[in-house]
């Protein structure tokens, strides 16, 4: 077993969705009560440990909470010792897994090898299972038992989520043209003095309006709630099956619709359709957020630009919506 | 007025390129809640390569914020660059190339940190690097005048300013403050003044 392991860097986006439905494109019946346990996967021993620490959790509008932790990488534990999970000790309310051996590196900071890894809990105190990405299931441990799927072990279930059809991806556009002027605010994320972020009244940015159109369009199907919005950078930046889980398919330019979402740089939208001159259209909430330096501003919410520029290509994602799995 | 290098052909497509850019970066939602007004000018024209510097000059990160600081020497700014910031300590104006009404500008830049957009939020990682990064600029009615000024971030893609509510750092003991540290220390050691 290899104890000193170097510790590798890993940037982990862990939603805790407490008492909410599972958040993933893979089918999963909504749970009501704990404990209860599905495993997806044989346990191969070929488990991952982590620590999660530095969480910070917020909670949204819908009352959905979305947590945020490092999340480190340590030596293997001892054969059969398993992982040691803890009641939710952190002072600000997310999840912690102790056991860390001393010597653990804060080695956050990107990489190559950054790993994403969905904690799924249901209920306080009910406990949380760590799931590696990739890797096997983890069997239950303790009295901690919950269900928690990754969006590769939904992959291996493969059939349980499928592409918007040309007519939902129609209804998506339609909701999203016809919802109205939003008011741009990042809610003084960046720094500055701005309205807080408010979806039922149409306050939020570029990313906040694609995700209303979208559950709005799609209802119940398309299971994702506030705490798993994507923003511009998880567009770009999460592997295709961590999009799937979060309720989108990377598609090519030249198998866009409208409908589907398109994203360029920092900016996001409702694909339109191209124009005989170059464009392609999206249907945006536009403005700009408010910083240190720079106060809001808010732009008609309306049609926009997303053709190449500055070096900036637009990227494509089409909403999966949830279907009953082939092994349920 | 300054004198200015040689037109090239290839910097004035570039230049037509960004002006473009910044054009089309302002035009989709202009009717709603229009742009802020220029503020009045009185007097000539700054030439462009003293509103560089003070542009730069402004984004030192150890400037206080303040909101307006950059009106006067900054526009196109644009939500889709908001993904990249290096954290300002010194810089050197290598040239300010005009055709017309637009120009590129390419300075040699200090910078302590370099902060990105991740999938989790803002992470900045420190680390004293020097590059040489280029803006465009652009002649821009202001009042009665004109007045030169930087348009949107650096072509090789990041911004100056101050973003983040919360930003996380890199490597383990640095900070923000660590970060302005540095920035005095570097301007220290250049014998410049510090910057507040």
């Amino acid at each position: 077993m290899n104890m000193r392991r170097l510790p590798v860097r890993i940037l982990a986006l862990v939603g805790v969705i407490a008492l909410g439905p599972v958040m993933s494109s893979c089918a999963d019946a909504p749970l009501t009560t704990p404990p209860m346990v599905r495993p997806l996967a044989p346990d191969t021993g070929a488990r991952k440990m982590v620590v999660l620490d530095n969480c910070d959790t917020t909670t949204w509008y819908d009352g959905s909470t979305k947590t945020e932790c490092d999340v480190h990488d340590y030596p293997d534990p001892p054969p059969g010792s398993g992982p040691v999970v803890t009641q939710p000790t952190d002072p600000k309310g997310g999840p912690v897994i102790t056991g860390a051996p001393p010597g653990m590196e804060d080695d956050i900071g990107g990489g190559s090898d950054e790993v994403h890894c969905d904690v799924t809990s249901f209920g306080a105190g009910a406990g949380y299972q760590l799931l590696p990405t990739p890797g096997p299931i983890l069997p239950p441990h303790g009295p901690f038992v919950s269900d928690a799927i990754t969006d590769d072990l939904c992959n291996a279930v493969d059939g349980c989520s499928r592409e918007v059809s040309a007519g939902e991806s129609a209804a998506l556009l339609s909701y999203a043209q016809n919802d109205g002027d939003w008011i741009y605010t990042q809610g003084g994320r960046q720094g500055g003095s701005e309205p807080p972020v408010n979806i039922a009244a149409r306050y939020g940015d570029c990313t906040d309006f694609t995700w209303n159109a979208t559950i709005k369009a799609l209802g119940s199907a398309w299971p994702h709630a506030y705490a798993q919005k994507l923003s511009t950078s998880n567009f770009h930046s999460l592997s295709d099956i961590m999009l799937e889980g979060r309720g989108y398919r990377r598609i090519g330019a030249a198998d866009a619709r409208p409908g589907d979402i398109v994203v360029r740089a920092g900016h996001a939208g409702v694909y339109v359709g191209p124009s005989y001159d170059g464009k392609v259209w999206g249907w945006a909430n536009n403005g700009l957020p408010a910083t240190p330096d720079a106060g809001n501003q808010d732009y008609l919410t309306g049609r926009y630009n997303f053709a190449n520029r500055n070096g900036y290509a637009p990227e494509f994602f089409r909403p999966l919506v949830r279907i009953p799995c082939p092994t349920e | 007025m300054i004198q200015l290098p040689p037109t090239r052909t290839a910097s004035f497509a570039l230049a037509a390129l960004a002006l473009a850019a910044c054009v089309e970066a302002q035009s989709p939602n202009a009717a709603k809640r229009s742009l802020p007004h220029e503020s009045a000018v009185v007097g000539t024209s700054v030439p462009p390569d003293s509103q560089f510097a003070r542009f730069l000059s402004l984004a030192i990160a150890t400037r206080a914020p303040r909101v307006g600081k950059f009106s006067d020497v900054y526009e196109c700014r644009d939500s889709e660059a908001l993904k990249d910031v290096r954290w300002l300590a010194d810089y050197r104006i290598l040239s300010v190339h005009t055709t017309g009404d637009s120009a590129v500008a390419t300075a040699q830049v200090t910078t302590v940190a370099r902060q990105h957009d991740g999938a989790t939020g803002w992470v900045a990682d420190a680390g004293i690097r020097v590059d040489t990064a280029r803006w465009r600029m652009r002649n821009v009615a202001a009042g009665a005048t004109k007045r030169w000024k930087v348009c949107g971030d650096a072509m090789e893609h990041f911004g100056v300013f101050m973003l983040g509510r919360t930003v996380r750092w890199a490597p383990a003991g640095s900070s923000a403050a660590t970060a302005k540290a540095a920035v005095d220390s570097i301007r220290r050691a250049r014998g410049l003044a510090l910057a507040r």
